[in-house]
């Protein structure tokens, strides 16, 4: 089953408006397949508050080149062919929707239906589409696409990776069509040489707060390596082994300098913040809840060390907020240790009473709710504890 | 043909009805053994060869026989099983079982029994809630209504005060199994509720298991040995506190043979410190609640409380520290609720109920706005809105031809976005939609709640007109 309804594409919604009103003729890319099957790209653009918006949209039209009743469906893939076709470099999908299986490099996939020889699409009928602003290539601006359109057996279709299909088995047809963009978003080579740096930072983060209680669990340890083998997937074989080894090296400078209790983990989120795009401190952020979660225990170190990394990425605290508590339901027992209680429901002990009065009504409040949500009977039972301890603070900071 | 209203409790249950001047009175429990006092009936199954028995036999046996069941209404709308007579049993089958007891009770007093109204605690989540009514099913009774314990008790206070009152009181019901808080207006026979808060577990049972707790720490004390289950049991502990309501100081029951010339005592106070924790959650959620409705306490005309455990002096002592008054207590706060059932229950009530969205209802969407595509909880219709209410709301579809929409109902207590904490109700979908169609396609959303708290919900594809309907009883 397929796809959820979306709610940002209003914009998107727009652009089309647009594009049905002016039926423009500018900029189309078209190929005559045989059979007489026609594919174009058509550019159009929007203005909207003096910005253009750019869209890319792909059409067929048409005698359908299938020699039998088939279910088809369509495949499209993007390369990069500025510096040549010999050097065509892949494009990358900012929207899951428009992501390979395995990475995040351009790929859609459509089901047409089942269609017989003879068919015929009268008018150009809509198989894709490319939003300039949602796809990166090596570098932003002025940039050659390669489109590759490809009519695939939806019930046998080639798998994808790279953009290059693993097989011609099933494939019914295909095209490739060149067009001029202009990309806006930063390239991801431009943007690598940052992005290795504040994944380097992140892995030295998880090390400080795995090393907060003094030492490296196993479960600990692994997490951080499932996280940098997740990272480099996708990458060029040679491209991974390089990360590979910088995030390792990474891993084993933090650890000894944590070892002797020198690794500043203040300083490297302050660094992150300045480097790193949103969704890498996020990333960050959930690694070492993740971290912090993973022996089944919180430390009052760890929770202290990771509202400090919260606070110096200068994150929205309610997203901040979200992830803490996913992994707080997943603990074995949230408050194993008594002076954990404090970080653990967010309280600062200096603050007036009242205050601390507020926030734990909110944060009951909160965790009431949640526990009907809860399907484990594990994540319950944490949720429970935590309201039970909730009201032990209650108490103990409720003088008169 | 009767009309009966059952208040299921976690650990006493009763039943009521109108008389024949439209007095709701409780109905008797005839059979002593059962229940001695005859208007509470306890929430325990003992089976026995190849009898079932409910009631009082089965609550002394509460801890020592392999063969009862009881406090099983915290578990509705779980899978856990519960053992007893060595078999299996869903919280929902044995809550049949009181039902069913329930009914007959009726019948004994009134005939044949035409239709029944069964309550619910204020939060109980939607499964508990769709329990209840299979339950309720299984024991062959006729349900159109649920309505919510604390709304019931309204109802009543509102009827034994009829033309008289009028203003925002708080009804704290406190029982054996949950707690439940609902901040209601009352206008001569018009009761409104403005919004409710509940904590599912928390209520009576927890202060026997306190009481236990205690006892075992004395008794390793005393006899350097741990205390077997067995020699204190939670009955013995519940008879123990309901003791300590009235005195200062008791000896504890069921160690009395196997301690011969010890004793042990168990002072009130020991046992407040033991349930403050609770009691603080109870404060808690008064506060948030008068909070919700947009009140401060001087708001507040009167507390009414319902519940038995609202009988402990400390839990009083809280409700007027919160509420910063006396509350309103009544000399059976166990049945408030049940008679109050019996009035909704009845042809020409002389009472009309206003109910509000108990919960946040929602679907699920992608939101890609930040340009991270983030699936989310989307909210239609919120918490405490009056009823009936309806909501229509915009979507767009994703991809290219998109030929099928997924479709999911979510409630939550609180503002969730997340949707991990948030229960999706229902599922379903929309499709197959026209082929070969672009990206943001128009799918209408509309969440229509009626009186009776259906929630009419439709995903429609606006172009082909397409649509998938569905109604929840929520
Ligand atoms: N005098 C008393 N002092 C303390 N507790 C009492 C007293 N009388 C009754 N209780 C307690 O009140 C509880 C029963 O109250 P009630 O019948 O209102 O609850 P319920 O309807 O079974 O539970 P719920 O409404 O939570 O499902 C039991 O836990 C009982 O021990
Ligand atoms: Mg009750």
């Amino acid at each position: 089953m397929e796809v959820i309804i979306i709610i940002g594409v209003i914009a998107i919604i727009g652009i089309y408006a647009l594009v049905k009103a002016q039926e423009g003729t500018e900029n189309i890319s078209s190929l005559s397949g045989s059979y007489g099957f026609d594919v174009r790209i058509r550019k159009t653009t929007e203005r909207k508050d003096g910005t253009t918006d750019e869209f890319l949209a792909i059409e067929a039209k048409g005698l359908l080149p299938v020699k039998r009743s088939i279910d088809l469906a369509c495949l499209i893939t993007v390369f990069d062919i500025t510096d040549g076709r010999e050097n065509k470099m892949p494009i990358i999908s900012l929207l899951e929707f428009f992501q390979e299986e395995s990475s995040k490099i351009f790929s859609f996939y459509q089901e047409v239906g089942v269609v017989s020889p003879g068919e015929k699409l009268m008018d150009w009928a809509p198989a894709g589409a490319i939003i300039p602003e949602m796809i990166q290539a090596p570098y932003s601006g002025r940039r050659k696409l390669q489109v590759n359109i490809h009519l695939v057996d939806a019930d046998n279709p080639p798998e994808v990776e790279f953009g290059v299909l693993d097989s011609r088995e099933g494939v019914e047809w295909s095209g490739a069509l060149n067009h001029e963009i202009f990309l806006p978003i930063k390239g991801y080579k431009e943007a690598a040489a940052n992005r290795d740096e504040a994944q380097a930072l992140t892995v030295k983060l998880g090390v400080a707060v795995a090393m907060a209680d003094g030492s490296l669990h196993d479960s600990e340890g692994e997490l951080i390596k499932k996280w940098i083998q997740k990272t480099i997937r996708g990458h060029y074989p040679e491209k991974s082994q390089e990360l590979k080894k910088t995030y390792n090296d990474a891993f084993k400078e933090a650890y000894i300098l944590a070892g002797s209790g020198r690794l500043d983990y203040e300083s490297i989120a302050r660094r992150l913040n300045q480097i790193g795009e949103l969704k890498l401190k996020f990333d960050a952020y959930e690694l070492v809840n993740k971290i912090m979660a993973a022996d089944g225990v919180a430390h009052p170190d760890e929770l202290k060390s990771i509202r400090k990394i919260g606070e110096l990425l200068d994150l929205d605290p309610s997203e901040l907020e979200q992830i803490r508590s996913r992994a707080l339901v997943n603990l074995r027992d949230a408050f194993q240790h008594d002076d954990a209680l404090e970080e653990l429901l967010g309280i600062d002990p200096s603050w007036p009473k009242a205050k601390i009065k507020a926030h734990l009504a909110r944060e009951f409040q909160k965790w009431n709710g949640r526990l009907n949500s809860l399907s484990e009977e594990k994540e319950r039972e944490n949720a429970q504890n935590i309201l039970n301890r909730i009201g032990e603070a209650r108490r103990k900071y409720d003088i008169g | 043909m009767s009309h009966i209203g059952i208040d299921l409790g976690t650990t006493y249950s009763a039943v009521a009805t109108l008389d024949e001047s439209g007095r709701p009175v409780i109905l008797k429990n005839k059979n002593e053994q059962e229940s001695p006092k005859g208007n509470l009936t306890a929430s325990a199954v003992l089976f026995k060869s190849d009898q079932v028995i409910v009631g009082e036999q089965a609550r002394k046996r509460i801890g020592l026989s392999a063969n009862v069941a009881a406090r099983f209404k915290r578990l509705m709308g779980t899978s856990k099983g519960i053992e007893a007579d060595g078999r299996s049993h869903t919280p929902t089958e044995l809550s049949a079982l009181v039902l069913k007891r329930m009914k007959k009770i009726a019948e004994d007093n009134l005939g044949q029994i035409e239709k029944a109204v069964v309550t619910i605690p204020a939060n109980f989540s939607n499964e508990a809630r769709v329990a209840t009514m299979k339950a309720a099913s299984m024991a062959g009774l006729n349900i159109e209504q649920i309505i919510n314990e604390p709304t019931a008790a309204a109802l009543h206070y509102a009827y034994q005060h009829k033309g008289e009152v009028s203003g925002t009181y708080a009804v704290y019901d406190l029982g054996g199994g949950t707690f439940d808080i609902s901040v209601i207006s009352i206008n001569g026979g018009q009761v409104d509720v403005i919004t409710s808060n509940g904590i599912p577990k928390l209520g009576g049972v927890d202060f026997d298991s306190a009481l236990i707790e205690l006892i075992a720490a004395k008794y390793k004390e005393e006899t350097g040995e741990n205390l077997d289950q067995e020699l204190y049991t939670l009955t013995d502990a519940e008879e123990d506190k309901i003791k300590l309501s009235a005195k200062k100081r008791v000896i504890a029951g069921g160690l009395r043979e196997d301690l011969e010339d010890e004793t042990i005592f168990i002072e009130r106070s020991e046992v407040e410190e033991a349930i403050s924790g609770f009691i603080a959650q109870t404060e808690m959620t008064c506060e948030t609640t008068i909070g919700e409705a947009g009140l401060n306490v001087e708001d507040i005309k009167g507390v009414i409380l319902v519940g038995g455990s609202t009988r402990i002096p400390i839990v009083r002592e809280s409700v007027k520290r919160v509420f910063k008054q006396e509350p309103i207590t009544t000399e059976n706060p166990d049945e408030a609720v049940a008679l109050g059932a019996a009035l909704y229950a009845a042809v020409d009530s002389p009472v009309s109920l206003g109910e509000v969205a108990n919960h946040y209802f929602g679907t699920l969407v992608v939101d890609d706005r930040q340009g991270v595509e983030k699936l989310t909880n989307d909210i239609l219709i919120e918490k405490n809105k009056k009823l009936p209410c309806r909501v229509t709301r915009s979507y767009f579809t994703a991809s290219y031809g998109q030929r099928y929409v997924e479709c999911e109902v979510t409630q939550s207590s609180n503002l969730e976005t997340d949707p991990q904490w948030v229960n999706i109700i229902w599922k379903g979908e929309l499709g197959p939609l026209p082929s070969g169609r672009p990206v943001g396609q128009e799918i209408e959303v509309t969440f229509r709640y009626d009186k009776n708290q259906i929630m009419h919900c439709s995903f429609k594809d606006v172009t082909s007109g397409k649509q998938t309907d569905v109604d929840i009883d929520t």
